[in-house]
This record gives C-alpha cells, sequence and structure tokens, in this order.
C-alpha cells in the first residue's frame, strides 16, 4: 500500500485549505470575466489565479463562463421544448406582454341608440362618478390608518464613521412588547444613486438573519424601511448591522452605507 | 463580441423590436446553457427554470446599456451568477437560526469534498504520519509557483488538463509538462514514494 499518495492529497489539501481561509470572499462575476478576457493588471490576475486555485467554487464559476459560448453545454440535461415554452411565459409575465396577436375585427356601422337607453347610461355614469368618489374617500381612511401608529417606533440611522449619532445608541432603541413594526430611517452618506437597493440584517456575529429588496429613496434620498413583528422577534438580542446595497443593471451588489441598529429589552 | 445571430437579435431589440420574436430565439438559444449552469450547482429542477427565467428577464431588462463589443456569454455569465448568489443568500436569510449557508455548501462539477479514509493510527504511527505530512508539505512549496498551482489543482480539485489550463490561462501542453515535472521533482525529494496516478500520467484531455 503507497502511503505517500494520502500524504500527498492531504498536503495539498491542508495547503488549499490555507490559501482558501487567507481569502474570506468569493470572487466577483465581474473579477473572473475580467481574468478570463486578460483584462486585469498583473498584480490583480495573480490575485484571482490564487483563489481560483484554492476555491472550488470560483474555479467552477470560470469553467461554466466558458461553457455558456459552448452550444454542447448542458446537451444532457432533462430540457424539452415545454420547458422552453414554460420560460418563456414565465418571461413574457415578467415582461408584462401578455397580449395575444389581436385578430382585425372590423367596425360595426354606427347606430344610434334609443333615448332610454342613453338616459340609463348617463344615470350610470352619475352612480359611477359618486361610487369613485366614495372609493376615495375610503382609501384615504386606509391610507391613515396604515400609517406609522402615534407611539410607533422609527429611529433614526447614519452610517459609522459620518460623525452623527443614530438613535438608539447607547442602551438601545426600546421596543415596546405591542409593537406591530419598527421603522428605520437609513441616511447614507454615499451619492451615487442605482436602479434598485436591497438592505440586509446582520447579528453581532456577522451572519445574515433578514432582507428585504426593492428598496428606493424618497425625494430626500432616505430610505424608510419597516421591520414586521415576525422579523423583530429575529433582530432582537444585541447590536444588528444593516447593511444597504445598490444593485446594478446585471444585479451586481454595491455597498452604499452600514447601519447599526441596537434594540433594548422588550 | 456576441455571434452573429446574437448579434442580430441583440440589435434588433435595442431598436425596439418586438421581444415575442426576437427575446424568443435568445430563450431557445441559451435556455439549456442556463439551466444545466444552475443544475450543476445543486438547484432542483424548479429551482433552475425559475432562475432561468429571472435571468432573462435581467438580461432584457438590461439590453438598453448592453454594448455589443462586450461578449454577450460575459453579459449572461454575470447576471446568472449574480442571480445564482442572490437566491443563495435569500435562502440564509430564510433560515432564521441565523445559521450561515456558506456558498461552497451547493457544490456543483466539483461534487463534495473529498474524504481522507479513516484511520486510527497508533500514537508512534501517529507521530510518523505528522512527520511524512511536514514533508510532503514542504516538498510542494518548494515547487515552482506555476508547477504547484497545476499540482494543486489537478489533486485538489481533480480537474482535466484542459480545465486546469483554462483556470492558469496555459495550454494543456504546458500544464502536462508542469504535472510531469512535480512528478519528478517529488520523487527526488520524497524518494520516489508516492504514486505516478496521481497526477494523471494516463488521463486523457
Amino acid at each position: 500500500m503507497n502511503d505517500w499518495t494520502d500524504d500527498l492529497r492531504q498536503g495539498v489539501e491542508e495547503l488549499a485549505g490555507e490559501a482558501r481561509r487567507s481569502a474570506d470572499v468569493h470572487l466577483e462575476p465581474e473579477e473572473i470575466a475580467d481574468y478570463r478576457d486578460g483584462r486585469l493588471s498583473p498584480a490583480d490576475a495573480e490575485r484571482v489565479q490564487s483563489h481560483l486555485v484554492a476555491c472550488r467554487e470560483c474555479a467552477a464559476l470560470l469553467l461554466d463562463l466558458e461553457g455558456l459560448a459552448d452550444p454542447a453545454f448542458g446537451a444532457a440535461e432533462p430540457w424539452s421544448a415545454a420547458d422552453a415554452d414554460a420560460v418563456w411565459e414565465g418571461v413574457r409575465s415578467g415582461l408584462g406582454d401578455k397580449k395575444a396577436a389581436a385578430s382585425v375585427i372590423p367596425f360595426p356601422a354606427r347606430v344610434r341608440p334609443p333615448r332610454w337607453l342613453q338616459a340609463l347610461a348617463a344615470a350610470l355614469l352619475i352612480a359611477v362618478l359618486g361610487l369613485s368618489t366614495r372609493v376615495a374617500s375610503l382609501r384615504h381612511t386606509v391610507h391613515e390608518l396604515s400609517r406609522p401608529e402615534v407611539n410607533a417606533i422609527v429611529l433614526d440611522l447614519y452610517p459609522e464613521g459620518s460623525g452623527r449619532r443614530s438613535e438608539g445608541e447607547g442602551e438601545g432603541a426600546e421596543v415596546r412588547g405591542g409593537a406591530r413594526f419598527l421603522t428605520v430611517s437609513l441616511h447614507p452618506a454615499a451619492a451615487e444613486s442605482y436602479p434598485d437597493y436591497e438592505i440586509e440584517a446582520a447579528g453581532a456575529d456577522g451572519r445574515p438573519i433578514w432582507q428585504e429588496s426593492g428598496l428606493r429613496p424618497d425625494d430626500l434620498g432616505l430610505f424608510l424601511v419597516t421591520v414586521p413583528r415576525s422579523a423583530l422577534s429575529v433582530l432582537a438580542g444585541g447590536d444588528v448591522r444593516l447593511r444597504l446595497f445598490g444593485l446594478d443593471a446585471a444585479g451586481g451588489r454595491h455597498p452604499v452605507g452600514e447601519f447599526t441598529l441596537r434594540l433594548g429589552d422588550r | 463580441m456576441a455571434d452573429e445571430p446574437v448579434q442580430q437579435i441583440l440589435e434588433a431589440l435595442q431598436a425596439g423590436a418586438s421581444p415575442d420574436e426576437s427575446f424568443r430565439r435568445l430563450c431557445d438559444l441559451y435556455g439549456r446553457r442556463l439551466y444545466h449552469f444552475f443544475s450543476k450547482r445543486g438547484f432542483s429542477r424548479e429551482d433552475c427554470l425559475d432562475l432561468t427565467q429571472e435571468t432573462f428577464l435581467g438580461i432584457y431588462r438590461g439590453i438598453g446599456s448592453f454594448r455589443r463589443d462586450a461578449g454577450f456569454e460575459t453579459w449572461l455569465f454575470k447576471v446568472a451568477t449574480n442571480a445564482y448568489r442572490k437566491r443563495l443568500r435569500f435562502r440564509a436569510a430564510d433560515k432564521r437560526a441565523g445559521e450561515e449557508v456558506p456558498l461552497e455548501a451547493e457544490e456543483g462539477e466539483a461534487g463534495p469534498p473529498r474524504e481522507l479514509p479513516a484511520t486510527t493510527p497508533q500514537p508512534g504511527e501517529e507521530v510518523l504520519q505528522k512527520e511524512r505530512s511536514r514533508v510532503v508539505r514542504e516538498a510542494i512549496e518548494k515547487l515552482p509557483e506555476q508547477m504547484r498551482k497545476c499540482l494543486l489543482l489537478r489533486v485538489y480539485q481533480d480537474l482535466k488538463y484542459r480545465e486546469i489550463a483554462a483556470l492558469l490561462r496555459l495550454s494543456p501542453e504546458t500544464v502536462k509538462v508542469h504535472l510531469f515535472q512535480a512528478r519528478r521533482k517529488l520523487q527526488q525529494e520524497l524518494g520516489g514514494y508516492f504514486a505516478d496516478s496521481l497526477l494523471g500520467a494516463d488521463e486523457a484531455t
């Protein structure tokens, strides 16, 4: 039995493991593509290459980048015309283009309706207008009822290093037992704008525990985020780091600001 | 640069053509490849279809800003990778116990991490084993850089020559030479105590 085979494999595993631990974040897809196309500086190319040697996932991504250009990539997958149709229908729904091709319908000849029908139409119009007014009034009421309650918790948070003190610093923001939600108003320092934003909450150990996407800044450039009760139970228990990210057109995440939220006893 | 059929489709879409015909063709061309990309990462069939759809939507939304001198597949790769990582982040956030799911947990092509055979060495053997490990590691670390990288990719990631070549931006022939020389140097250092087959002397590219 040749023991050196196992020793060699173990030695390689240890070296790769050390290299992997020293590079604790994966490569961005842009870096992988730029490395493949030779667009990185020598220093960056060396950094990326060293990471690829130690990281199976990023290495697999680069190999699949090559694969996407190959029409035979995935030839053995159970992909049928029905799958292509299903994906396409999903894409169409997402595009909001649900109209089927319309056939040509000839206009009917113009016919003048009888007077009683005209009177009925006028009465219906008045009824609809009245109903619309009532609905608008009800919507306003619903909007008022939906607004944060008078004693609802709204905290202004500023990014670390901004020199401004966030609410709740020190002993922590107190969340009442009956509070339905907590609203934070984030004041990011960054001026760059993105098509979309998302927020992620991480506990003291840095692990993500809650996330929301589809955020937009208001007219003042602030982000109002409402955290529901169900998530509060997840967030409670010390410092929470809120990380705000801008999303570019390709879905890539770019850090916009980090905020610390401290929850006190409930 | 995008190849010709894709180039024509993209031109038509950027000029405002209806997506029903043009974009559908793009989905037909790349649907299976994208499905395979996600399938290799351990997603269920349903998730693969969902992620494929999400990627195409991301492509369509960004079509106006796509530069035709850039590679379409490169752009597709970026959108697909971001979609895949976003799905993993959502999964991590869904686990409300706060347990992080490392990205390596979604093993694809490389398969599960290789495990060494379980052994229960005697105390004296354990010391001997540690010493051999140290000697082997020193021998590997003494190898020239590219040779060492080829060795790591071959032994740690179990890749073929052409895959190692793609990762290190070398030719497959150069990779073969590096592995051959690495084997020879290790034999000199370790007195011929490791298997030739480990470095793929009989591998087909």
